[in-house]
């Protein structure tokens, strides 16, 4: 059987690659794969997936996943973050009440004729053979019970505590077919759409860029949640051999995107500033007459001094522009934020020396914008 | 998709705002802390913190949630921060150290000393200019509303011990009130929220007629604050809260643990859904 694998992953709209709490790995030497879902409101969830899809591609043949020595390894990595000098105080407060990261996961092994997975939670294994006649003959496989529904509530392995839920295992005779390993927004999708999905995967996903456009466009028509994103497609073919052999094996590696993200990040001078705040205390005339003692506006609104009210009119004009420009500021920072990321992902594709990205980087310069190294 | 139901995310916030009276009144006796303006202070800093560490995933806080805090009484209208929470998260006014018990891990409580942030400090002086406050209140919900017109809709929590004074300001306060509910966004109407730290015993948790109210100044929050929406339902029962069809985002004279659950509840909708 000949293997072809590939792999996309991605963040949710409005955050950063280094924010993303989904993990996959996978193993060709040991024909291991996974894929783990960091639940984004618990404690340190990136390091947890992360440790779970290692550990579990890492292991020999049939061996079970230990879920005490992977509990082992995310304290001493938690551990180490928090006895750094510039721990947060939030950091060593959840620490310090044992809060847990949690994750959801899907485990695959193919071994010589047979595939053996198990899941926790709301990432999916679907398996869709050729020849199949739709999504009834497909293999489905989390911890979900029927009829699935995708609530904020799944399974789960725990860093600190037992899991939640129990573990669902399946084992199947090798066909002719595709693994997709997928966390639950795309599930869901999946779900939905059926063989309308699979058919976008098969075509239309043939790289992380293909990948991501397509995930924007999805998020746009709201028919994928805003959730951070993975997926490996794995796919067999009978080459008439008895062993396994690996052809194409694209993988998105996470750490290389967010390498990228760092390069290509620009040092903004807050551009989360909302201005709203400002142009409401200058606006409302009924307001400023009750507020001398708004924090930042003191100066401009003092009435018992020498300033006449022509003055003050004056003041909150210039105030008003002040803010309208902040705000073109602003957008134009973040437009040329989304024009680097691009040359960023650019020069990664086609390879743009380093000398023209440093002439890039240098004309923005002479307009305020440097670069974190 | 039904009403307020959207949910908080670093591409669309969520934005709340705390209305906190700081009259004079306010500085008299409550169980819980010695005056109720500390109080106040206590339940704000501890719903910060708690929405900090539901925004948080390890050493970084993702900004899902824009928070206002607008004190009224001395000065008239206080507008005393404005910020994205991570932004909060990074400069509180302050730390103090404190204790928390934890689990010990084996069915028994230890007592551990974690860091209190506190970014809003007691006070408390004349006048109640609640219509006011909400007047502010409401520009600063259109204001984020017209930037953001996709995001979840606002929520303004209210916390006072009293009418509005002078008189005018409590007709005020009843049709701002109105007009702020009447705002809508492509999430449904913003909402009003009310906890009223009272003097009698009369205990009242989000009722759902004014019968059910002991006196005027429970009456009055009554009036001006929103029917819980559906989409908070989980949020209540998380909070163990009982919510009924028809509750209203009220609490008055609620023991401290309860009003702490009710601030917690107001403010913890938009992350409690998916």
């Amino acid at each position: 059987m000949k293997i072809n694998i590939r792999g996309y992953i991605t963040h949710k709209e409005a955050e950063k690659y280094s924010d993303c709490a989904d993990r996959y790995a996978a193993n060709t030497s040991n024909s291991r794969f996974a894929i783990a879902d960091g639940v984004s409101k618990s404690f340190f969830p990136d390091y947890w997936a992360d440790i779970l899809v290692n550990e579990f591609v890492a292991l020999d043949l049939d061996k079970e996943l230990s879920i005490e020595n992977c509990q082992k390894n995310w304290l001493n990595k938690v551990a180490d973050k928090v006895n750094t000098q510039d721990v947060k105080w939030y950091t060593k407060n959840a620490f310090i009440r044992q809060e847990s990261g949690l994750a959801t996961f899907v485990g695959l092994r193919i071994e010589d004729d047979k595939w053996f997975a198990s899941a926790l939670g709301d990432s999916f294994l679907f398996f869709v053979p050729n020849g199949n006649k739709g999504f009834d003959d497909w293999i489905k496989l989390s911890s979900k019970p029927l009829p699935v529904l995708f609530d904020s509530f799944p399974d789960y392995y725990s860093s600190r505590n037992k899991q939640h839920g129990e573990l669902q295992r399946i084992e199947h005779p090798l066909v002719e077919g595709t693994f997709y390993l997928m966390t639950d927004a795309l599930s869901e999708w999946v779900f939905n759409k059926k063989d309308e999905a699979v058919k976008e995967i098969n075509e239309k996903w043939q790289n992380q860029e293909d990948f991501e456009r397509s995930i924007t466009e999805l998020r746009f028509l709201n028919v994928l949640n805003n959730d951070d994103s993975a997926i490996l497609i794995i796919s067999l073919k009978n080459d008439g051999r008895n062993t396994l052999t690996y052809g194409d094996v694209n993988i998105q590696n996470l750490i290389e995107l967010v390498e990228i993200e760092k390069v290509s990040e620009v040092e903004t001078i807050n551009t989360k500033r909302e201005t709203f705040v400002d142009e409401v205390k200058l606006s409302d005339s009924s307001i400023m007459s009750t507020s001398d003692n708004f924090p930042d506006n003191t100066e401009n609104h003092e009435t018992s001094g020498n300033e006449t009210k022509d003055e003050i009119k004056l003041s909150q004009n210039a105030q008003e522009i002040f803010n309208k420009c902040i705000n073109v500021y602003d957008k134009s920072l973040m437009k040329i934020e989304s024009i680097i990321r691009s040359i960023g992902k650019f020069s990664r594709k086609r390879k743009i020396s380093e000398e023209e990205q440093k002439k890039v980087k240098e004309k923005l310069k002479e307009y305020g914008i440097s670069f974190k190294n | 998709m039904a009403s307020n139901s959207k949910q908080w995310s670093s591409a669309t916030p969520g934005y709340i705002i705390f209305l906190v009276d700081q009259s004079g009144s306010m500085s008299e006796p409550y169980p819980e802390k010695g005056n109720k303006a500390n109080f106040t202070s206590m339940v704000i800093n501890r719903t910060i913190n708690e929405l900090i560490n539901v925004n948080m995933a390890g050493d970084k806080v993702k900004d899902r949630v824009f928070i206002s805090i607008i004190g009224y009484g001395n000065p008239a209208i206080n507008e005393i921060r404005s910020d994205y929470i991570s932004k909060y998260a990074e400069s509180p006014i302050r730390i103090e150290t404190g204790k928390q018990k934890v689990s010990d891990g084996n069915g028994g409580l230890i007592e551990i000393d974690v860091q209190n942030p506190i970014w809003l400090e007691p006070t408390a002086s004349q006048l109640t200019p609640m219509g006011s406050a909400l007047e502010f209140a409401k520009k600063l919900v259109e204001g984020w509303m017209s930037k953001k017109p996709d995001n979840p809709a606002p929520v303004i929590i209210n916390i006072s011990d009293g009418l509005p004074y002078p008189d005018e300001e409590e007709q005020k306060a009843l049709k701002v009130s109105k007009e702020i509910m009447a705002l809508s966004c492509s999430d449904g109407n913003p909402i009003v929220f009310n906890a009223h730290i009272g003097d009698s015993n009369a205990k009242c948790i989000c009722p759902e007629t004014v019968g059910e109210l002991p006196d005027d100044q429970a009456k009055f929050l009554f009036e001006i604050s929103s029917k819980v929406p559906d989409s908070y339902i989980e949020a209540a029962q998380k909070q163990a809260l009982a919510v009924k069809t028809n509750s209203k985002g009220f609490v008055s004279n609620a023991d401290p643990e309860t009003f702490i659950k009710f601030i917690n509840f107001g403010s913890s909708g938009g992350s409690d859904k998916r």
